[in-house]
């Protein structure tokens, strides 16, 4: 196949532009890049939960045969990282808040030189009393686990709207529940690994899998002391991210032991490869939450009064806790109008594993409670789900808890669950037959097998680029060479193609901009020596921040080749209107430039003697504002289904005093392809948004959003029975069934 | 890697760095840290693939050994083997000998030794399946094989799949149903499907997903794999 | 990997002398899908410094089939070859229920049964079967062999009624007879590549009359080793097998298990996941004696 296939237009499904290199075997990820004089790092991990270190000796590692230099926080020059606070020390030094802090790192000629290395350094630490419950930590009095956070309280969100005292006085229904959503591992199929050297420039350089190179390159330098532009990072292919490679994994510990094995004449390069219980054990995962929510309503639906707890572990260290949080604050009364609000979410240290960055980004946490509490709400009032949801979403002009009306347009809320509950047939498959509990299997069991099926609905609505103040912005650069007319064009831009298709709608949209056929877009991507900062492929942003960079650089690049310069080379940065912070006192704010919007139908068949759940199809609208490149949107959509499935039924991530009881893929359980529903239909809605490029809206987040409330409502559909607390493992939902020895989440 | 790729027969000193500077173009990285290898005269042909480097991981203490005129006979080991062992491999259709530790794994040899990291490692306990080759044309994880058992073995790689410069159907099926998201389970997925499409002509999907199912995707790609398959069965029926 | 030595002896006698002269820390290698990772992960104390692999023993690699004799599986035949041998899948079809679920199809193309059975999991998926249809196993010393019935094979989590220089050469399985059925189900919470948390394996043989004649139920992963669910076999003796009748030979297997609570599940679960699953492998089996 030549790459000629891939020309057409902006809106249709271009074949990849990496998939030669990716069928062929011939991508290289950060592990299979190999360099001569290369030598191994290993890392020496805590595995300890709270404790001090009093005692660190590494002379007998030092001595082993092939060792080189092991390195402790005593080498690191500025010992501190974090991509919101300066608050996570590169080594531990004298303290360790968590499992995976790193001690010390070893390099060696070989890798096994490295691991056996480990065995031989010597630490003693005296155990710290260990915070392993937010809700026991931000108690007045317990023991403060950082220094920087009094009360363990990392940050407080409060949204206040209206008089919700009021509000439920005035309300028919109340409405009540305590959810429990769980920590979630990325399990992103290349496992942390990275390659460091100094660059031909004398850069301190590491080839990484990331998904931001200049927050990286930044992180490094300061955690250096190096100025930024004395360090380069490079993303070579990216095995899976979503959100899991925001934070440092492997980044600041490769730069640093290249730079101080080059101050110590020893010119080499260095590499690492984690396993993949590292993996597990050592980078960040999704937040757990508890959420206590009541909502008030009329007898004809339209909703009142909101107030609603959030807490959400936050571990030791800031990471992106804050603003997960206040994406929970935002999305835990759900894309609904709320005349009276009352929000209280939390971020508390504790020493789990810090939560940060995953897919939805509090999304998914704030929606389960906000979409559980709809579904239970229509129940209560006799009403079909989807008719309540059109009488309460949010529609343009309307004002969101935070006191200011959506952004871009068209607020597409009622378009998509209009669309997705016609294209499941929701009258005819919603049903109020719902199995009444009598009808379970008394006694201990019977003889058939129970299976009983259940529809259930749910939508969402999340942010598309950072908010809340964060500096935002997206950086390329286009060269046009030729002489009469433009032979090839070249797109420098600094956006990770994580796996979603980035790099190909990043060519897709440079092609349309300067009216150029695919075929002679060159890209140069992903390294910070040749491109601005573009911020991170995260918070569904790629499309909508490359696709306003590029309109704006080949314009520029345009009007120079206009001017007849040769090669006509244009640089600029896209800034998107300022988004602002909550307000202290009453959460009011902009907290966002752009949102999206989905819903979604799903079929459950639960066999109700085993508590074993089967996801059978899903309907997903989702309004992207335009479509790019259909094909891969669908894959988005595919793959966020089968990743929520993860969260929702299958994945369980199991902690005991900090420590993870499920460090492997033998116990910790994402989804097969035959536990895949038979049928995903894509439903794209086009509503374009005033900002995006060519209308378009960000999506990569959205299907993922809503699928954990619409399985628990099928499964009450099904089964009669509220499910508040994921994941619904067999176990759990047997335990409901049949009301044995059931334990809410302690 | 360097894109005009090394000649055969050229001195890989040419190619490589002065190891006392970290000072790296990017024409100087390469594949695999070739230790210990030695490429048997069979497999000149056709090496492009491969950069023979100068062994650079000196740790490993097992120094390449020259291949035996003749194959060697597949003698019972009565002795314990602690030190490295000559293994024969035919790997993509090149005959290699190579000195091998007991407890080195396939993938180990195939991604170190050998400078084929196609194949990927993504658990290392046969969970996930990513490490995927064909061994004598059954699929199987490369990352619990011990290479020394495999000795005499037609191992074929995700590199090995390619004929005459085309590509494979179900190479050429999951580029065109995009049958992967970030592309690391890829090869093994690849590897997998061909087993299946070389024995079994138009696979049911059932029977395709049931073997495929050890094959774990987190972008959770499977509903275009599955397309994938399918297509390439089309294409192979 | 941690370092260690290899053999790679021909004969079973060889093996054994190999395995008593090193002792404890040596190891035999079939398909080495449990032992490598539990050398990777240290999950079962220190990796061994001697690995014997069964891989160049010719006569641990058969499996042979008649209708007279019935089945032998030497304990080096991979899954995959096991269950491509002509006869298995229509004669033992548990054996299939039992073994196609072990890992993915690449596990089962390098994975034995022997080495499943050896690595004495209390969730082997190949032993509730194997135990159900009456196997025996043949076990080599380096002076003798020995014959003991499977269901004597186990003696705890990772322990074997092997001493020390013994290896596991082949299962003995005898043809069922007329009139019978058997079927393994095992509960886990994902549909591929998962750990049981409850095995069941149900053998039925009707009586002309169509009573139970006999029974075996053996239950997995819900106590330190596979065990017979006696109670239960002869609550269903000389019965007919009435749904009632199923439904109390469920009951009964469930009390007679000691299962653990673990992450996956607590004991009360495991327990009603018995009898659920007591139910259904009996229905099953029922069905293939009826036919």
């Amino acid at each position: 196949m030549a790459r000629e296939k891939l020309l057409g237009p902006l809106g249709e499904s271009h074949a990849r532009v990496d998939a030669p290199d990716k069928v062929t075997g011939a991508t290289r990820y950060p592990g299979d890049i190999a360099l001569p004089g290369q030598l191994w790092m290993k890392t020496l991990y805590a595995h300890r939960a709270h404790a001090r270190i009093k005692r660190l000796d590494v002379a007998r590692a030092e001595q082993t045969e092939g060792v080189v230099k092991v390195f402790t926080a005593r080498d690191v020059p500025i010992n501190e990282f974090g991509l919101i606070a300066f608050d996570a020390p590169v080594l531990a030094g004298d303290v360790v808040r968590w499992i995976g802090e790193k001690v010390a790192l070893v390099v060696a000629e070989t890798e096994q030189q490295a691991r056996q290395a480990l065995d031989l350094i010597e630490v003693e630490y005296e155990d710290l009393p260990a915070l392993t419950d937010p809700r026991e930590a931000m108690k007045v009095g317990a023991p403060v686990i950082h220094p920087h956070y009094a009360n363990n309280v990392l940050k407080h969100v409060p949204i206040r709207k209206g008089d919700v005292e009021r509000g439920f006085a005035e309300s028919d229904v109340i409405v009540e529940g305590a959810y429990y959503t769980p920590m979630q591992e990325h399990a992103y199929l290349q496992p942390e690994a990275g390659l460091a050297y100094l660059d031909e420039e004398g850069r301190v350089t590491v080839q990484v899998a990331g998904q931001w190179t200049h927050e990286d390159q930044h992180q490094i330098a300061h955690a250096l002391g190096l100025p930024d532009e004395r360090v380069r990072v490079i993303y070579p292919a990216i095995g899976g991210a979503f959100g899991g490679r925001e934070d440092m994994s492997v980044q600041i510990i490769l730069a640093l032991a290249v730079w101080r094995l080059d101050q110590m004449g020893i010119h080499r390069p260095v590499k690492t490869i984690w396993s993949r219980e590292e993996s597990i054990l050592g980078h960040h995962k999704r937040h757990q939450m508890w959420i206590r929510a009541k909502w008030g309503a009329k007898r004809d639906g339209r909703l009142l009064a909101a107030e609603v707890e959030v807490i959400a572990d936050a571990g030791p260290y800031a990471y992106t806790s804050t603003k997960v949080l206040g994406n929970a604050a935002v999305t835990c009364t759900g894309p609904y109008f709320w005349p009276h609000a009352r929000v209280d979410a939390y971020a508390v240290v504790t020493n789990n594993i810090p939560a940060g960055a995953f897919r939805g980004f509090g999304a998914p946490q704030g929606h389960f409670a906000a979409e559980q509490q709809m579904n239970k709400l229509a129940k209560r009032l006799g009403m079909d789900p989807v008719e309540l949801r059109l009488k309460n979403v949010l529609r343009e002009g309307a004002l969101t808890t935070t006191q200011t009306p959506l952004p871009g347009g068209v607020v597409a809320l009622p378009q998509v669950v209009q669309v997705c509950a016609r294209a499941a047939g929701w009258k005819a498959t919603s049903t109020e037959r719902h199995v009444a509990d009598e009808n379970l299997p008394q006694g201990s069991t019977s003889t058939r097998q129970p299976l009983a099926t259940g529809y259930g609905f749910a939508c969402a609505f999340k942010n598309i680029g950072f908010s809340f103040g964060f500096p935002e912005g997206a950086s390329a650069a286009i060269e046009l060479h030729g002489g009469t007319r433009v032979e090839r064009a070249v797109l420098k831009i600094a956006g990770a193609e994580v796996g979603q298709g980035g790099h190909t709608v990043f060519m897709q949209m440079a092609a349309e901009a300067l009216g150029l056929p695919l075929a002679q877009i060159e890209l140069v991507a992903s390294d910070t020596a040749t491109s601005g900062d573009f911020g991170s492929a995260s918070a569904s942003r790629s499309t909508f921040f490359a696709g306003n960079a590029i309109r704006g650089t080949a314009a520029a690049a345009l009007q120079k080749w206009r001017d007849e310069e040769r090669p006509a080379i244009a640089i600029y940065r896209y800034q998107p209107p300022a988004t602002e912070n909550f307000d202290a006192a009453t959460g009011r704010a902009r907290p966002n430039i752009a949102y999206g919007y989905v819903a979604q139908v799903v079929e459950v068949e639960v066999d109700t003697e085993t508590g074993q759940i089967r996801l059978k199809r899903v309907w997903c609208a989702d309004d992207v504002g335009k479509a790019i490149n259909p094909q891969l949107i669908e894959g988005q959509i595919e793959g966020g289904v089968v990743q929520a499935l993860g969260y929702a039924i299958t994945e369980n991530f199991v902690t005991r005093d900090g420590h993870v009881l499920t460090p492997y893929f033998s116990n910790y359980l994402i989804p097969g392809v035959l536990d895949v529903p038979e049928r995903i239909e894509s439903l794209i809605l086009e509503f374009p948004d005033s900002e995006g490029p060519w209308g378009a809206r960000g999506m990569a987040e959205m299907p993922f959003i809503p699928l954990a409330p619409a399985i628990t409502a099928a499964v009450h559909d099904a089964t009669g029975v509220w499910f508040d607390e994921l994941p619904l493992t067999p176990w759990k939902v047997w335990e409901r069934l049949h009301e044995r020895s059931y334990t809410p989440h302690s | 890697m360097n894109e005009e790729g090394n000649k055969p027969g050229q001195s890989p000193e040419e190619e490589t760095m002065d190891t006392r500077s970290t000072a790296v173009t990017r024409r100087q990285f390469l594949i695999g840290a070739g230790a210990g290898l030695v490429v048997g005269a069979a497999a000149t042909a056709g090496l492009q693939a491969l950069q023979p480097a100068k062994p650079v991981e000196q740790a490993k203490p097992a120094p390449p050994v020259q291949q035996p005129a003749q194959p060697a006979p597949a003698t019972a080991i009565v002795e314990p083997v602690s030190g490295a062992k000559l293994v024969k491999l035919n790997v993509n259709g090149l005959d290699y000998s190579l000195a091998i530790e007991p407890q080195t794994t396939l993938i180990e040899v195939l991604k170190r030794d050998l400078g084929l990291t196609g194949t990927k490692l993504g658990c290392n306990g046969s969970m996930c399946s990513a490490c995927t080759v064909l061994v004598d044309g059954v699929a199987q994880n490369s990352c619990s094989l011990l290479a020394i058992r495999e000795s005499g073995k037609k191992i074929v790689t995700v590199e090995g799949l390619e004929q005459g410069g085309k590509l494979h159907p179900v190479q050429e099926a999951f580029w065109t149903q995009m049958g992967y998201q970030c592309g690391f389970c890829t090869p093994g997925q690849i590897m997998r499907a061909v087993e299946l499409l070389n024995k079994t002509k138009n696979p049911t999907d059932a029977q395709i997903m049931a073997h495929m199912s050890g094959n774990m995707c987190k972008c959770g790609a499977y509903p275009n794999i599955l397309k994938a398959v399918q297509a390439a069965a089309k294409q192979m029926a | 990997m941690h370092k260690f030595a290899y053999y790679a002896p021909q004969t079973v006698k060889e093996a054994a002398r190999i395995l008593s002269k090193n002792g404890p820390n040596s190891k035999l290698l079939a398909g080495g899908t449990d032992l490598l990772v539990q050398i990777k992960e240290h999950v079962k104390g220190p990796a061994p410094d001697y690995v014997v692999s069964v891989k160049n023993i010719r006569e641990l690699h058969d499996v042979k089939f008649s209708a007279r004799a019935g089945l032998t599986i030497g304990a080096g035949a991979t899954i995959s070859e096991t269950l491509a041998t002509k006869g298995v899948q229509e004669h033992f079809p548990a054996i299939a229920d039992g073994t196609a679920i072990i890992g993915s199809l690449q596990i089962q193309n390098i994975a034995t049964i022997g080495g499943n059975l050896c690595n004495a999991a209390p969730s082997a998926d190949s032993a509730p079967p194997l135990i159900a249809y009456g196997a025996t196993a043949l076990i080599a010393g380096p002076r003798a062999t020995r014959t003991v019935a499977l269901e004597d094979f186990f003696t705890g989590p990772g322990k074997t009624v092997l001493k020390p220089g013994e290896l596991l050469v082949s299962i003995h399985v005898p043809t069922p007879p007329a009139r019978s059925g058997c079927q393994y189900v095992r509960h886990t919470p994902r549909a591929q590549m998962d750990i049981a948390m409850v095995g069941v394996a149900s053998f039925i043989t009707l009586d002309r009359k169509g009573r139970v004649a006999d029974a075996r139920i053996v239950l997995g992963a819900v106590a330190p080793t596979p065990i017979r669910a006696r109670q239960a076999e002869d609550s269903l003796r000389g019965q007919e097998p009435t749904a009632d009748a199923l439904r109390a030979a469920g009951d009964i297997a469930a009390r007679e298990e000691s299962p653990i609570g673990d992450v996956r599940g607590s004991a009360g679960y495991r327990r009603y996941m018995t009898s659920v699953l007591v139910q259904r492998t009996a229905q099953a089996a029922l069905k293939q004696a009826m036919r």
